[in-house]
């Protein structure tokens, strides 16, 4: 098994979760989530995460809108919608699960 | 000192190098292409444009005036390094259609790379996004059409140059068998079909990698590091013509080179009979006696020409194969110098060349056929013969022993070419001292015919001038018609020719594949005198061996 590679699996497997953590707390755009994220120790590629908003979107977990910036170009500003959370909900049911396990397998 | 450039990203003027644009540039549109081909892709890209946008400004408010190419490296790997992004919408596949609960686990779930590659599959089967592996031309590495290249780069095998030098010595040797035109017809035919690889995805395709959003960063990378210098395109009929130039020039060449190789190939055979001659290895020689013989004629004038004509094909290979491997230029005094030796070894070498033709010519038609004086010291007696005319032939003296049990069987052989169909000519003469007057016999033992050949003693007889003529060609006894037997008893007259008591004697000359002759006219009388005896073999062609001419006085026991 390569480790490296699990590794990566399982934060990815995080990511989307994580993003939506992150959103339900307060809008925010690309910038903004790499910086918390980075704060919060995950590692992201940054090529990685705008195809994952996309989809988030597209699947109508976000939705955004644009701002205008004094700091640089127009900012896309993503906000949870009421779908993305129900997933949320789901999903932090399903962490509890995964989490339960992984402590139990630890004992 | 470097072009910069002013570029508005979102409303935004930027100062950037150019080579630092051109990379943005060709990154951009690459992220584009990649996207494009995803449903929302358009998106994707227009947000990698923002943050490549949000990246650069807040570089500038760190300070930097003028974006340089390192800077948008950097970017580049803060965006583009990203293998994920390939993977992640892999994931994007399985998941839409289960719902984001099987998403969340699912993506658990894939910890080994055997899932990996299966949603990678997947996707690309997905997207309709066949990994193709295409034949481009290279437009950034090209002698003429960049189809060279291009093979080089599809097979992802060898230097372009010597893909380049194998369509070249493959037209040449395929033009040796017939269809020289093959390899430049295919070659046109790739040129006319195969598209120029213009953009990154082009470049990775053509080595058959996989398009990825992380290969393409790497390429655009890699390309900005080794400047792509498109150089300009010629039309397909100046590009035609080009190849006809080439092609044209590669068999005007053709003689050149093949006759190189023949110079080659002969030092070697040169070498090769030095060699043996120098180990005493005289047997050797036996293959190439006509080749030795030719070199030891012409010898300075041939190594001449053999070093011009390696001069004159050398120095233009190795110039071919400085400008295609695209070295640094020539100084300018080195090229002249270079230039002018070659033409002055084409002009020596074709002087030496056809020097020793001539001499090669001469040495043909003399060397067609030749005449042997036997020499050992045991027959010496018979060498009195003196070669007075001759036409197409080459006198040689020989100790050579011949034939079995190492008697010589002959005293003369004259003998063309087995190849040649000349004629030859030779008149000898030799004198014969008869003391006492007296009968006589004119005899001769001869094998081989030709109706050229005829043998004349001319004597005096009474103070009259006479001439006794033998033609081996008429009627004469055939010697293995008949066994030692027979010879003792009824043909004594030919023991001038051999030893009565040794009948080994006699073999040699009744061994069925020879046909000896004994011819003999009896002359009643001959004055005692000096005479001459002549040979003349007037445009002949068949091998003749003559063991012996001689006038012997007859023998008293028979009468």
């Amino acid at each position: 098994m390569d480790i490296n590679n699990a590794k990566s699996q399982m934060r990815k497997g995080m990511l989307e979760y994580s993003i939506l953590l992150l959103l339900k707390q307060q809008a925010a755009y690309a910038n903004d989530i790499i910086l918390r994220l980075r704060e919060a120790d995950m590692i992201v590629m940054e090529g990685t995460l705008y195809p994952l908003l996309t989809r988030l979107k597209n699947d109508g977990l976000l939705a955004y809108e644009w701002q205008e910036s004094t700091q640089g170009p127009p900012r896309k500003y993503y906000k949870l919608t009421t779908d993305g959370e129900e997933a949320l909900t789901q999903l932090n049911v399903s962490w509890e699960e995964i989490s339960r396990t992984i402590n139990f397998l630890k004992q | 000192m470097k072009k910069n450039i002013s570029i508005n990203l979102f409303g935004t003027l930027y100062n950037i190098d150019e080579d630092a644009y051109n990379l943005m540039e060709s990154y951009l549109q690459s992220m584009k292409r990649y996207f494009s081909r995803q449903e929302g892709g358009e998106e994707v890209a227009d947000d990698i444009e923002h943050r490549v946008a949000e990246l650069l400004w807040q570089r500038r408010e760190a300070g930097m005036t003028a974006i340089n190419i390192e800077t948008v490296k950097e970017i580049i790997d803060t965006i583009g390094n990203a293998e994920q992004i390939a993977s992640d919408s892999g994931e994007e596949q399985g998941t839409t259609a289960e719902g984001q609960d099987a998403t969340f686990k699912e993506s658990f779930s894939q910890f080994t790379k055997e899932a990996e590659r299966f949603t990678r599959d997947t996707y690309d089967r997905g997207r309709n996004h066949v990994n193709t592996h295409h034949f481009y031309r290279r437009a950034d590495d090209k002698i003429l059409g960049g189809v060279c290249s291009g093979a080089a780069a599809y097979f992802n095998s060898g230097d372009s140059l010597v893909w380049r030098l194998s369509a070249v010595l493959g037209t040449l040797l395929l033009s040796w068998i017939g269809i020289g035109l093959f390899i430049p017809i295919v070659y046109i035919v790739l040129w006319l079909l195969a598209p120029v690889a213009v953009t990154p995805e082009d470049r990775l395709r053509m080595q058959g990698k996989e398009i990825t959003p992380e290969n393409l960063a790497q390429q655009v990378k890699e390309e900005s590091q080794r400047p792509i210098v498109v150089q300009n395109n010629d039309g397909c009929a100046g590009g035609c013509l080009k190849v006809l130039l080439v092609f044209i020039g590669m068999i005007v060449l053709f003689p050149f080179i093949i006759s190189a190789i023949a110079l080659i190939f002969a030092i070697v055979m040169v070498a090769g009979v030095g060699t043996a001659m120098v180990g005493g290895l005289f047997g050797s020689m036996q293959f190439f006696p006509e080749f030795s013989a030719f070199v030891g004629t012409c010898q300075p004038l041939f190594l001449t020409a053999l070093i011009c004509g390696l001069i004159v094909v050398i120095l233009p290979i190795y110039g071919i194969v400085r400008l295609l491997r695209g070295g640094k230029k020539m100084r300018a005094s080195v090229l002249t110098t270079l230039i002018v030796v070659w033409l002055l070894a084409i002009g020596l070498g074709i002087t030496c060349a056809v020097g020793t033709g001539i001499k090669a010519e001469e040495w043909d038609h003399s060397g067609r056929a030749k005449i042997e004086f036997k020499q050992s010291v045991k027959e010496l007696k018979f060498v009195g013969w003196e070669l007075k005319e001759h036409k197409n032939l080459e006198e040689e003296f020989t100790n050579r022993r011949t034939g079995f049990g190492g008697l010589p069987r002959y005293a003369i052989l004259m003998e063309p070419d087995n190849y040649s169909d000349i004629t030859y000519t030779a008149k000898l003469e030799k004198e014969v001292d008869l003391p006492e007057e007296g009968a006589y016999q004119f005899m001769s033992l001869t094998e081989g015919f030709d109706a050229g050949l005829s043998y004349t003693f001319s004597y005096m007889d009474g103070g009259k001038e006479k001439e006794a003529v033998l033609r081996p060609s008429d009627s004469g006894i055939h010697l293995n018609s008949i066994n030692w037997e027979d010879l003792t008893k009824n043909y004594t007259h030919f023991f001038p020719f051999l030893d009565r008591e040794d009948e080994s004697s006699w073999y040699h000359f009744s061994v069925d594949e020879e046909d000896w002759v004994y011819q003999c006219v009896d002359l009643p009388h001959v004055d005692a005198g000096k005479f001459k005896i002549t040979i003349n073999a007037r445009d002949c062609s068949e091998r003749i061996k003559i063991r012996e001419i001689k006038v012997v006085k007859k023998e008293q026991e028979k009468q």
